[in-house]
This record gives C-alpha cells, sequence and structure tokens, in this order.
C-alpha cells in the first residue's frame, strides 16, 4: 500500500511539474522561413522542396526560386525542428544560408540571454523583439548561418557556452533547468 | 586552344550557370535516396554503316555525399544485330562542398569499373563498354559569377591484355554550362534549357601490357557541344555532339552524335 502511494505521489508530482514546463513552452511558430545555398537549377530546387515535405511538422510549402526562399507553414500545435529541417536540406546536398521563425507574438517580455523552453529543447534570446506585434528571429547557430558570421559571433558570445556546445549550461541568467538539453540562438 | 577559352568567356558572360553536364559529370552527388533512370545513346557518323551504342544507367543517392551508379552497354559493334558488350559500376563522393547563394564549391572522388564481353582494342579510351576498365578521378566544380566550370581528372586502365600500343591514360576534362531559358525562374514546372560546352583530352601513359609494342604517349583532344532540356524539374533530354579537334591517337571515330534521356525520383 506504502508502494502504491508513492507511485500515485511521484506520478502526481511528475504530472505538474510536466504541466508547469508546458506553461512556459507557450511559444507558438506559425511560418518559418528557410534560405537554401548552392542552389542552382530548379531540380536542385525540387530536391530540396520533396526533401521538406516529408518533414512531419511542415503542413504547406511556398518557394521562391529566383530567392531559393521555402516558406513553410507549421501545422497547428507542432514543434518546428530546426536540425530536422537542416538534416533535410543537407541530405538533398546544399545547405542552410538563413533560417528565420515567426513566433505568434505574446503578452510577456523577452529578456536577453533567457532559456525559453520550446518542445524538446531551448531558444536562447541574442537579442529581443523590436515590436510587440511581430516576432520575428533568425537562428544563430553553426550551419545556419555563414561560417564566417558563425565564427565572429563564437568570439563575441565567448561567455556563453551554450553558444559553441550547442546545449544548456549554466552559463546563462534564466537558465533554472538542471537537464542539459539541445539550445538554438535567436536574434530577433 | 585559345578559341576554346574565347567560347567559355562568351559562354560566361550571359545568364545563370548549370552544371549538369552532358559529357563528363559535376562534383556534385544526387540527393539521398533520389533514383535516376538514364538512357544514354551514342551513335557514330563517319563509320560505313550505322553504328550505335546503348547504355542504360540506374542512379541511386546512397547518402547526402555518396552515390552509387550501375550501368549496361548495347550496341552492333561487337555483334551484327546488336547485342550485350559490358556492363559497369561507378561510384561519387563529395569530400568537400561550400554553398552560398546561388553559388558552390566541389570536391569529389569517381571510381567506375567495367567488364566488358566483348572487347575491341583502342587506343583512344572511353569508358563506353569497350574494354574492361578501371578508373578513378577526382572533379572540382565551381559557379564563378555567372560560369559553372567543372574540371576532372581521370586515370584509366585496362584490365584486358592486348597485343596493341593501348594501356594506361591520363584523362581531364574541363566543362562549361550556361542556362538560357528561362531567364527568370518562377515555378518547377518551367521548361529550362542549358548549353554545354566541354573540352576533352587525355593521353596515353606509355605503359602497355606488351613489352614489344612501341611506347606510345599518343595524345587526343576532343571538343562536345550539347544542349539539354529539363522537364517539369525530373526529365531531362539533352542533345549533343563531340567530335575530335587534335592528336593522333587511334579512334574509331571522330565525331559521335549523343541522344540522352534521363528521369529523376526524388523521394
Amino acid at each position: 500500500m506504502k508502494t502504491l502511494f508513492l507511485i500515485l505521489i511521484s506520478f502526481l508530482s511528475f504530472h505538474t511539474g510536466l504541466k508547469a514546463q508546458q506553461t512556459t513552452s507557450a511559444l507558438t511558430v506559425q511560418k518559418a522561413e528557410l534560405q537554401v545555398n548552392g542552389l542552382t537549377c530548379s531540380m536542385c530546387n525540387l530536391s530540396v522542396y520533396k526533401a521538406l515535405q516529408k518533414v512531419s511538422f511542415v503542413d504547406s510549402i511556398k518557394t521562391q526560386l529566383n530567392s531559393s526562399v521555402y516558406t513553410l507553414t507549421i501545422k497547428p500545435g507542432a514543434y518546428i525542428d530546426p536540425s530536422g529541417l537542416r538534416k533535410q536540406v543537407e541530405d538533398a546536398g546544399f545547405s542552410v544560408g538563413a533560417l528565420r521563425i515567426f513566433f505568434q507574438p505574446m503578452d510577456i517580455a523577452l529578456v536577453k540571454d533567457e532559456h525559453v523552453s520550446y518542445g524538446n529543447f531551448y531558444f536562447h534570446v541574442l537579442k529581443t523583439p523590436a515590436s510587440k506585434e511581430s516576432w520575428i528571429a533568425e537562428i544563430k547557430d553553426k550551419k545556419f548561418i555563414s561560417q564566417k558570421e558563425y565564427n565572429r559571433l563564437r568570439k563575441d558570445l565567448s561567455q556563453h557556452h551554450c553558444y559553441e556546445s550547442g546545449m544548456t549550461s549554466a552559463c546563462c541568467t534564466q537558465d533554472a533547468n538542471k537537464e542539459s538539453k539541445q539550445v538554438y540562438h535567436l536574434s530577433f | 586552344m585559345r578559341w576554346i577559352t574565347v567560347l567559355f568567356l562568351c559562354i560566361s558572360s550571359l545568364g545563370y550557370a548549370q552544371e549538369l553536364f552532358i559529357f563528363s559529370e559535376p562534383a556534385s552527388t544526387m540527393p539521398k535516396n533520389a533514383i535516376m533512370f538514364r538512357m544514354n545513346s551514342r551513335h557514330y557518323a563517319d563509320r560505313s554503316g550505322y553504328y550505335y551504342k546503348l547504355n542504360p544507367e540506374l542512379g541511386y543517392g546512397l547518402a547526402k555525399n555518396l552515390m552509387g551508379h550501375i550501368d549496361g552497354y548495347y550496341s552492333n559493334w561487337a555483334l551484327p544485330g546488336g547485342g550485350w558488350d559490358a556492363v559497369g559500376i561507378s561510384g561519387k563522393y563529395r569530400v568537400f562542398s561550400q554553398d552560398e547563394l546561388h553559388r558552390h564549391k566541389r570536391l569529389a572522388l569517381t571510381g567506375k569499373l567495367i567488364y566488358s564481353f566483348h572487347p575491341l582494342p583502342m587506343q583512344w579510351m572511353i569508358e563506353d563498354g569497350n574494354t574492361s576498365m578501371a578508373s578513378v578521378g577526382i572533379i572540382y566544380t565551381q559557379l564563378i559569377h555567372k560560369l559553372a566550370l567543372s574540371g576532372k581528372i581521370n586515370y584509366l586502365k585496362p584490365l584486358q591484355e592486348w597485343n596493341t600500343s593501348n594501356g594506361e591514360v591520363l584523362q581531364w576534362q574541363v566543362s562549361s554550362g550556361l542556362l538560357t531559358f528561362p531567364l527568370e525562374y518562377k515555378n518547377y514546372k518551367q521548361i529550362n534549357i542549358n548549353m554545354y560546352a566541354e573540352y576533352l583530352g587525355q593521353q596515353n601513359l606509355g605503359l602497355t601490357y606488351d613489352i614489344d609494342a612501341p611506347v606510345s604517349h599518343a595524345i587526343n583532344h576532343d571538343l562536345g557541344l550539347g544542349i539539354q532540356f529539363i522537364m517539369a524539374s525530373r526529365f531531362t533530354t539533352e542533345l549533343a555532339y563531340r567530335m575530335n579537334v587534335g592528336g593522333n591517337m587511334e579512334r574509331m571515330t571522330n565525331s559521335m552524335y549523343y541522344f540522352n534521356i534521363e528521369y529523376m525520383l526524388f523521394r
């Protein structure tokens, strides 16, 4: 009976813990713009398009062939996975030039160098949104930007170990999570 | 050589670049899991009688930077009335890739093995099933402004013995491509028209199986010109002409017409 009671208590505490996590991760993504580098023909463009179609959280894709930009509508309730998108682009033989994420603006203030929970990972806010109406952010991590920009940022952000490792650690001000998870760096 | 340079410069002053070469190949590899069906055909213009070579090919994207091909060779060269001449297997591994918007630099290693059932000795070597052979190569492709420029160096070793002066050859290829239509990409259904000019050279390395044969350093220069149509970003048709423009190699023909079709299945 005692064991059963303990199991019940631990289940309840786990469940409420999970709930608390969900409230902090209320960020929602409506769409994303993926700019792909290395594309020089429509056949190459199509190979990336077909690869992106297979991504589970992508609802629909619009392509601007001339600028190699794919606008992805994200399925309602689904979480965007930047690495998943990058892998699809790389498997097609190309690389990500930029990934812009369009968040649903919220009535909360994002804080610089805060780690915000989102799905199974965190977003580190490098630069906060300039306006309350438009929350558009670019991912500034390795392989989402040019090697030159990455090298520059790695120097500038040397005090944030999470930038180079891509994993959460005690480097950032608002980081309360104990478990080390993947973190992406956003500039609004 | 000077007029080849002039030709490349003329091409470079126009439109966008394309690198889906006809006579050679770029350093890019196929998308992972994609399947390519291709039928190459070559028609020999300057022989008495009509000779052809059919070369069906199946390609697969094994990984993001690795692809494999198998192909067969069917002609009326060895067997009057036509028959299978050879089978081949080849692979390409992309070792370096640097992408920017609308441009890239790539380096790849290639290898090919051909087993010929009806070998025909020839000094001029093409990967055409006329002899059993092994080859290894390195390709560098770059888009410089609006010019798609690619270079390949290939070492080719025949695997069958002959009493002739044929032997190992070193090949070098310089290819350029240009998108002529459309001027602006709008959708995947637009027909793409690409023009190609490629220079293909080779030299006998002077190594022969027959020690009594005279040592050869015969050289050969070919020029290939082609037009390519890509429909619905999947189906490709190519018409091309390859001719000898210099050198002293013994060869089967001085010119060939190419007609190729290809379908890319993205998965």
